[in-house]
């Protein structure tokens, strides 16, 4: 049960309802909901046009995948859609993901809690490695705190 | 051993060998390990299997299973970090270190016998 009160219509009076729906229900129009509505898990299907309307939710926008783990213990110490941590040398992780993004074109970032540069070497579907250089170039293992995101179309 | 939400656990990793005889090891992510379901190890072993299909560079390297606690803990040598069946990981003293990414600029400074050279060198450096 939801209770919502509906925007001004053709009548020209607010009409508040308790709703319960069973089947998939087509909403049209503008919207008022007296409190904020709080959903639960929304399929979000459209993806974003070549101009994006601003505060409008695009499924390519989404991060798909974020994870927070140890870069010397390969620990997770907490994600979204990461199964495990590859180390493959020195300052060097590939992030595997359990649900693939659509496409190996999505975009991603690391940081850690020390002052690295870091690269993406590889975007695969499933996976993307990452690779952390202290000043000098030199590749560093990254700090007990180290974040990668990736956002794309899943 | 690794800490989880309840508590150490023994984790298992896996370690693959590469063509040049260096090697990635994949830490399963334990927060998804629920005890009521399977053991440690069996999970581990689960989630592998299916995390190194994510990875294509994977594909045809050998592997192999230890225990996460037989990792060193120093990675000051991690370059050197290799594999045998016995010890399982272990550092070869006869690889060396990887060279400077600026060391051309370095062993210019060291040969340098003015203050002019090492301005000039300081210059570039900073370009």
């Amino acid at each position: 049960m939801r209770r919502f009160v509906r925007r001004i219509g053709d009548i020209g009076k607010v009409i508040a309802a308790a709703v319960s729906t069973s089947a998939n229900e087509t909403i049209t129009g503008a919207w008022t909901f007296s409190t904020a509505p709080s959903i639960a898990n929304p399929d979000i299907t459209g993806t974003a046009p070549a101009t994006p309307v601003a505060g409008r939710l695009y499924k390519d926008t989404l991060i798909g995948m974020w994870v927070n783990f140890n870069g010397t213990t390969n620990a997770i110490s907490d994600d979204v859609n990461a199964t495990s941590i590859t180390d493959n040398g020195t300052g060097d992780y590939t992030v595997n993901i359990e649900t693939d993004f659509a496409n190996a074109t999505y975009c991603a970032l690391a940081i850690g809690t020390t002052a690295l540069s870091f690269r993406v070497a590889t975007f695969a579907v499933g996976s993307v490695r990452v690779q952390f250089f202290n000043e000098a170039g030199t590749a560093t293992d990254s700090s007990a705190e180290t974040c990668v995101l990736a956002v794309g179309d899943m | 051993m690794c800490l989880s939400r309840w508590g150490y656990v023994m984790k298992i990793c896996r370690v693959f060998v590469c063509t040049d005889g260096s090697i990635r090891i994949m830490h399963p992510n334990m927060r998804r390990w629920n005890p009521w379901e399977c053991s440690e190890g069996e999970f581990c072993r689960k989630l592998i299997d299916a995390s190194m299909t994510k990875d294509p560079t994977l594909a045809g390297l050998p592997y192999y299973d230890v225990d996460a606690s037989s990792i060193p803990s120093d990675r000051s040598k991690r370059h050197a970090w290799r594999w045998a069946d016995n010890p399982g990981v272990y550092v070869d003293e006869t690889v060396p270190d990887p060279p400077h990414p600026k060391q051309d600029q370095l062993d210019r400074i060291e040969r340098a016998q003015t203050v002019e050279e090492i301005k000039s060198i300081l210059k570039e450096m900073v370009k």
